[in-house]
C-alpha cells in the first residue's frame, strides 16, 4: 500500500538525511515508528503526506506518488501531526469545512470517538487546551477512514485516563484496509496497539519487524549478569539487568523500550538474531 | 478513480466556502472600518460645502477598494505560511488548480463586485443621512459605467500581481510587492530610457519634424498598442501560470 523507493531527501544540499531509503507498507497493520530525537521521523510522514517532495526516489501509496498531490491520492492520507494551528471556528464548522473533502467520512463514527474523548461540541477549537486539540484531530483523523492514517506524537500532551482512551479507540477503529503509521518517542503508551516495530537511526531504517516474529524469536526478561547464555543485549534496571535474550521457546512481552534501546545499541545483533 | 482528478466545481464551491468561512471575520471588520470612513468623510464634506458630492467619495470609495483588494489578495495564502497551520491546506484532496481558482476567484471576480455593490449600498447610506441632517440632494453612485467597468478591469490584471506575491513571500506580503514592484519599474525604466538615449540620443525631442513617419508611428502608434496587449491581455495570465506552479511546487 505504501511504497517508498530510492528515496533521497536532505533540508540542506549537502546535508542528505535519507539517502536511498526504501521501505514497504502493508494495509491491516499498525505501525509505529520510532527513533531518537532527528532521527528523520516527521520528515519521513511529511514525505509521506506530499508534504514535503524528495529530492529523489518516490512514495507512492496505492502506486502513485504523493509527490503529485492528486485528489485520489490526499483522499486516502490523512495526517495528524505534532504541531498544528486550529482555526478558530466551532468543531462542527471544521467538519462542514474539511470533512465533504474526505468521500469516507463518518459523521457518526466522529461522535462516537468524541464522546470517548469526552470532547463536547460548543466551544471554538481554539479555547480548547492542546490535549483536546489533539483528541479532537484524532476522532476526526479516524472519522476520515482513509487508507493511510500518519499520526506524529500522537499521545504528546494527553493526560494519562486520554493515553487510555487513545489506545482503546485505536485498537477498536483499525481496519484492514488500513495502515496505520504512528510515530512516536513514548514507546511504552503504543506497545499495546501496534503489530510492527519500525525503527530510524540518521535517516536509515535500522529495524523493521513485526511484533509476532519479535515474539517468537526473542525474549525478554531479567538476567543476573550479562554472562548469561544468550543475551543480546542487556540494561541495568532495578534489581537486575532487563536483557533481550535468544529465543528459549517461552513467550514473553515485547518490551519495546529495551527492544529500542538494544537496536540503537547495536541492529546487526537483534536483526541476525530474528533472521536466524 | 481517475475522475477524481478531474476538475470539481464541487470542490471548488466546498474551497470556496473554506475560505470564506476562515476570512469572514477579517473582511467584515475591513469593510466595516471603511464603510465607516466613506459616511464619516461624506458627512464632514456635507457639513463643510453643503453638497453631497458623490464624485469625490466614489473615487475615494474605489481607492480604498482597490488598496483593501490588494491587501485581502496579499494575505490570502497567509494559511499555507505558516506550517502548523498550511499542513492542513496542503493535504487537502482538491486539485492545484481547484485551490488556486478558488483564492483568485475570492479576491478578484467575487471581491470587486461584492465591494462595488457594497459602495454602491454605503453610499446610498451616506447619502440619506447627509439629505436628512444637512438637506443635500441625493445622488446615487452607478459602478457599471464604462469607466466603472475600467477600473474593475485595471483592478482584476494589477491583482494578480499582489496573487502571485502572496503565494511568493512568507511575510509582509504586501509590502514586499509593492517594493518589488517599484524596483521593477524603475529597472525597466532605467533600461529603457538607456536604450532610448544610445538609440534617439540625437534628437531633443520625439515629434513629427526630428522622426521619419514610421519612427512616428514607433512611438505613438506601436509600442502604446503592445503595451495595452501586454497589460490586459498577458499580465494577469502571466501571474497566475507563475502562481499555479509556485502552489504546486509549495512544500510544508
Amino acid at each position: 500500500m505504501v511504497k517508498i523507493e530510492n528515496l533521497n531527501f536532505g533540508y540542506r544540499k549537502n546535508q542528505e538525511l535519507f539517502r536511498e531509503l526504501n521501505l514497504e507498507l502493508q494495509s491491516g497493520n499498525i505501525y509505529g515508528l520510532f527513533g531518537m530525537n532527528g532521527a528523520g521521523k516527521t520528515t519521513l510522514l511529511k514525505l509521506m503526506s506530499g508534504l514535503l517532495f524528495p529530492k529523489s526516489g518516490e512514495c507512492l501509496i496505492f502506486e502513485k506518488n504523493v509527490s503529485t498531490r492528486l485528489p485520489e491520492i490526499m483522499a486516502n492520507i490523512y495526517v495528524i501531526p505534532e504541531e498544528f494551528v486550529l482555526p478558530p471556528v466551532s468543531i462542527k464548522t471544521f467538519v462542514e469545512m474539511n470533512a465533504p473533502f474526505y468521500p469516507r467520512f463518518e459523521h457518526t463514527m466522529l461522535q462516537k470517538y468524541l464522546q470517548e474523548f469526552e470532547i463536547s461540541n460548543d466551544k471554538k477549537l481554539t479555547a480548547y487546551s492542546y490535549g483536546q486539540k489533539k483528541k479532537f484531530l484524532i476522532a476526526f483523523g479516524l472519522a476520515t477512514q482513509t487508507n493511510v492514517l500518519l499520526m506524529d506524537e500522537p499521545t504528546n500532551g494527553l493526560d494519562i485516563p486520554s493515553k487510555s482512551q487513545f489506545r482503546r479507540i485505536m485498537a477498536a477503529a483499525s481496519t484492514e484496509e488500513q495502515c496505520i503509521i504512528i510515530s512516536t518517542h513514548q514507546v511504552r503508551d503504543l506497545a499495546s496497539i501496534i503489530d510492527h516495530v519500525i525503527i530510524l537511526e540518521n535517516g536509515s531504517i535500522i529495524f523493521k519487524e513485526s511484533l509476532m516474529d519479535i515474539s517468537t524469536k526473542l525474549t525478554f526478561g531479567k538476567v543476573k549478569d550479562n554472562t548469561s547464555e544468550g543475551i543480546l543485549y542487556a540494561e541495568e534496571v532495578l534489581g537486575g539487568k532487563a536483557a533481550i535474550l535468544k529465543s528459549t521457546g517461552h513467550d514473553t512481552a515485547v518490551d519495546l523500550e529495551l527492544l529500542f534501546n538494544g537496536v540503537i545499541k547495536n541492529s546487526e545483533i537483534i536483526n541476525n538474531a530474528i533472521k536466524s | 478513480m481517475e475522475k477524481i482528478n478531474q476538475f470539481s466545481i464541487q470542490r471548488l464551491f466546498l474551497l470556496i466556502k473554506r475560505h470564506s468561512i476562515m476570512n469572514m471575520k477579517t473582511w467584515l471588520i475591513g469593510f466595516g472600518a471603511l464603510s465607516g470612513v466613506i459616511i464619516v468623510s461624506a458627512l464632514l464634506q456635507s457639513f463643510a460645502t453643503g453638497n453631497f458630492n458623490i464624485e469625490s467619495l466614489s473615487a475615494t470609495g474605489i481607492s480604498f477598494i482597490f488598496i483593501a483588494g490588494y491587501l485581502i489578495t496579499s494575505m490570502a495564502y497567509n494559511e499555507i505560511h505558516t506550517p502548523a497551520r498550511g499542513q492542513f491546506y496542503l493535504i487537502l484532496p482538491a486539485t492545484t488548480f481547484e485551490k488556486l481558482l478558488s483564492h483568485w476567484l475570492l479576491t478578484s471576480i467575487v471581491y470587486v463586485l461584492v465591494a462595488h455593490a457594497l459602495l454602491s449600498l454605503v453610499l446610498i447610506v451616506a447619502g440619506l443621512l447627509s439629505a436628512l441632517i444637512f438637506s443635500t440632494s441625493m445622488d446615487f453612485y452607478n459602478p457599471f459605467t464604462e469607466a466603472g467597468f475600467k477600473n474593475m478591469g485595471v483592478y482584476l490584471v494589477t491583482q494578480s500581481v499582489f496573487f502571485l506575491g502572496a503565494l511568493y513571500f512568507r511575510k509582509n506580503n504586501m509590502l514586499k510587492t509593492l517594493l518589488s514592484i517599484f524596483v521593477i519599474i524603475v529597472a525597466l525604466g532605467t533600461i529603457a530610457g538607456l536604450f532610448g538615449w544610445i538609440i534617439l540620443g540625437e534628437f531633443n525631442q520625439i515629434n513629427e519634424e526630428n522622426l521619419p513617419p514610421q519612427g512616428l508611428e514607433l512611438f505613438t502608434v506601436i509600442i502604446p498598442d503592445i503595451a495595452k496587449i501586454l497589460f490586459w491581455g498577458l499580465t494577469a495570465p502571466f501571474f497566475l501560470i507563475v502562481s499555479y506552479f509556485k502552489l504546486k511546487e509549495r512544500e510544508v
